[in-house]
């Protein structure tokens, strides 16, 4: 069953936001979600992060793994993980929105 | 002076301190992230942070070895296993029956099924099942081979060896049985001299080599490739048909021997064989080429149906 939020997954909770708002974008294999999360602004993900962080989101059921091509593997956000990424992104642009406005730069 | 040792060049030997690291992973884990992690490694490279930072997930992988769901890779390996099992019963056990039909198609033996009415039913019931076993087979195979070839053609490198050996396998048997019909028309050789007896021998020899080839690499390239659970589940239930088959193939083939030996002694001690061999021993080879190949396909086939049955969560 998906869960309320990213906390329960401690260290990979971020890396794994990240890898989730890149698959908002379309199904990505590994080292495109990588790249994307370096994009984005997001920690710099290794192999052993990524892998630890899809395997956990794949076990949670918030993506999933498309047949593989040639030896990668795409991964497609599920309708669980795109309701969850929703929910973590209304509470970081609600915190944002806060913080900002009591910064008064908002 | 000794030659100096070629260093690996570097994404040779980035390869293999990737490949290297993996292995400290679970097995579980590697069977399903290992080819990922590798391509992975390919395209970004692999420096002492990357290095160290897949230690650290094969550390966390020993940890939580519930991340992956072993049930389910194990599932998928014996519906694999259990096709490729009936295959190579099936492969054997056609060539069994190509003994047998050879072995009938003698007149002394056509005769013997039209005078006696066992012999005449054994014949039917095994024309009717080995159609229910090829059509089984194409049931099982060809969506596994379509999709084998789908991913060969999307750039998976370590299926194009294989598949090129089963075109390569398929074009020599087409070319020999074209040659042995050509060669049985123009001037066949009179049956029972040596000279005869050394060319079935290499037909036969030549066929043996190309099915053997053709089905060892055919069972390569399924091991490589990705194949879903449901083409899995759809080939395993096919090919329990086909085994089953078999098995009624087997006992009509048994039942035609004992009903010859009943309805016509004589012709059952005959040197009516194969090739003008003994008919018993003709007969008993046959039946123990088809027994062991019927025991490896009904094997794989129970086996594949036990795990069939398992819900794949």
């Amino acid at each position: 069953m998906a869960p309320a939020d990213l906390s329960s997954l401690r260290r990979f909770a971020e890396p794994s936001l990240f890898i989730l708002s890149s698959l908002a974008g379309g199904p990505k294999h590994g080292y495109a979600i990588t790249r994307e999360v370096a994009e984005l602004g997001g920690p710099s993900l290794g192999p052993g992060t990524l892998y630890s962080a899809l395997a956990r989101l794949e076990k949670l059921g918030l993506i999933e793994a498309l047949p593989a091509e040639a030896r990668r593997r795409p991964y497609r956000l599920t309708s669980a993980g795109a309701e969850l990424l929703r929910t973590e992104l209304g509470r970081l642009a609600r915190l944002s929105a806060t913080g900002l406005r009591r910064l008064g730069t908002a | 002076m000794r030659p100096a040792r070629r260093r690996p060049r570097r994404p040779e030997r980035r390869a293999r301190i990737a490949a290297l690291l993996v292995r400290a992973y679970p097995r579980s884990w590697r069977e399903r992230y290992g080819d990922e992690v590798l391509a992975w490694v390919g395209e970004g490279g692999l420096g002492p942070a990357r290095a160290l930072d897949l230690v650290r997930g094969a550390m966390d992988a020993r940890l939580h070895p519930e991340l992956v769901e072993k049930g389910l890779i194990r599932m998928v390996e014996r519906l694999r296993g259990s096709v490729l099992g009936v295959l190579c019963g099936y492969a054997v056990f056609v060539v069994a029956g190509a003994g047998y039909q050879k072995l009938t198609e003698y007149e002394d033996f056509t005769a013997a099924a039209n005078r006696h009415a066992a012999l005449g039913a054994t014949s039917r019931t095994i024309v009717v099942a080995s159609v229910v076993a090829l059509v089984a087979m194409v049931v099982a195979g060809a969506p596994i081979g379509l999709a084998t070839v789908r991913q060969a053609l999307a750039g998976r490198r370590a299926l194009w060896r294989p598949l090129g050996l089963v075109a390569l396998a398929l074009l020599w048997t087409a070319g020999t049985l074209a040659l042995m019909a050509w060669r049985g028309r123009s001037s066949p050789l009179p049956p029972g001299t040596m000279a005869s007896v050394s060319e079935v021998a290499g037909w036969l020899a030549s066929l043996l080599l190309a099915v053997t080839v053709g089905v060892a690499a055919a069972v390569t390239a399924v091991r490589r490739s990705e194949l879903g659970l449901g083409l899995l589940r759809l080939g395993t239930a096919a090919v329990a048909v086909v085994a089953a088959a078999m098995l009624v193939m087997l006992g009509a083939t048994v039942w035609w021997g004992l009903a010859l030996r009943s309805a016509d002694p004589a012709l059952f001690h005959s040197h009516e064989g194969i090739r003008a061999s003994s008919t018993v021993a003709s007969w008993a080879s046959i039946v123990a080429l088809m027994t062991a190949s019927t025991a490896l396909a009904l094997r794989a086939g129970v086996r594949g149906l036990a795990a069939n049955r398992r819900p794949s969560g």
